[in-house]
């Protein structure tokens, strides 16, 4: 058995127990297994080494791995949040072009008077900093100023940053 | 013309087995392969590429694993093992010292029955000296010492302690077997001293 033993573990070769030795399924010689001394003797010339029968003669696809499938989530679930952040960036966008009428809006001369327009427009002039009663509440820097209903608009000249 | 190309990895299976898979902690059956990558059209693997690692991959959770995992053994070979070590230690006690002493006789084969066999029986210790007749303890120990931890180590050599001195001091024959299984099981001989220690212990404490 011993020179049984000292056999390399090369996996294309499976051990062939004798007839009437009740070895376990692995049962390897290679990897210090000893055999029974109440099992029979092998016949004479027996053949010890045999070819694996599972060695492949074609090969197989990769089968998907448990290992990886937290991964493949975790990656899912990155690309999903890119996605979604997207649209919500895209939709604060739109929402940010809109134009307003209160304190800190945008307008542009129309004709004789003005329109409110989105302060990223390039027609941009003015920026309101104040709606007030009457004109002497304006704050200090205020430009130009003029009626809406019952109240008045306070401008002063719009920068684009 | 649409031309899909790509990349893919196939596997070679070099060999199928049983191993302990240590993500299940159980018995599984494993496929060793030799992954290569292929470049494929329209998915049709056609030139072979690179070579990867080889791995073991556990069928039954499909986890991968270098192939040294195959060394450690499964519960069934681990249980052959240490049936097999069992067997051979106290079969090496009986040749030596109990051949002729029926009640020691008996004793040796209730521990068997416990520790290997429930039906283990005399016909079956008759044949075990036949057949460990001339076979050196060694070679059935060393497996057990590689693969059993210490507590496991210790408590074979404990049983056989226990049953050597069962009837009082053994023959100074049983004593170095006792010491040479001890050495085998890779136990210190301080080790070996306590262990006799308390079994001599617990036998005077129970008779």
């Amino acid at each position: 058995m011993t020179e049984l033993q000292s056999q390399p573990v090369d996996r294309s070769w499976v051990f062939n127990p004798p007839p009437l030795w009740s070895t376990f399924p692995g049962f390897d010689p290679r990897l210090g297994h000893m055999p029974d001394p109440t099992w029979p003797p092998a016949p004479a010339d027996w053949v010890w080494w045999v070819p694996n029968p599972a060695m492949a003669v074609a090969y197989v696809p990769k089968a998907p791995s448990k290992v990886r499938k937290p991964l493949l989530i975790v990656f899912g679930l990155l690309i999903a949040m890119v996605m979604i952040g997207g649209l919500v960036a895209n939709l604060f966008n739109g929402w940010m072009d809109e134009p307003t009428t209160g304190v800190g809006s945008c307008w542009a001369p129309e004709g004789k008077g003005l329109k409110a327009v989105s302060c990223r427009s390039s027609q941009a002039t003015m920026r309101m900093v104040g709606d007030v009663k009457s004109p002497s509440m304006c704050p200090r820097g205020t430009t130009e100023v003029t009626a809406r209903n019952a109240t008045y608009v306070c401008l002063t000249p719009y920068l684009p940053e | 013309m649409l031309l899909v190309w790509g990349w893919r990895s196939l596997l070679k299976v070099l060999g199928v087995g049983e191993f302990h898979c240590p993500r299940c902690d159980a018995d599984r059956p494993y496929r060793l392969v030799y992954p290569r990558r292929w470049f494929t059209v329209f998915w049709i693997p056609v030139v072979p590429l690179e070579w990867g690692e080889q791995y073991v991959q556990c069928d039954a959770c499909k986890g991968a694993y270098r192939q040294e995992v195959l060394s450690t053994p499964t519960n069934q070979q681990f249980g052959y093992i240490l049936s097999l070590g069992t067997r051979a230690l106290f079969t090496k006690i009986v040749s030596v010292g109990f051949t002729h002493d029926e009640v020691m006789i008996d004793r040796a084969v209730a521990v068997l029955q416990r520790a290997v066999d429930p039906t283990y029986n005399q016909a079956n210790l008759v044949a075990d000296v036949q057949g460990f007749e001339g076979r050196d303890l060694h070679d059935y120990l060393t497996p057990v010492a590689v693969n059993a931890s210490p507590q496991g180590r210790e408590g074979l050599l404990s049983s056989a302690v226990s049953y050597a001195w069962s009837q009082g001091a053994p023959s100074p024959e049983v004593a170095q077997v006792i010491s040479e299984a001890g050495a085998s099981l890779q136990l210190t001989p301080v080790h070996v001293g306590g262990i006799i220690a308390a079994a001599r212990s617990d036998v005077s404490g129970t008779m």
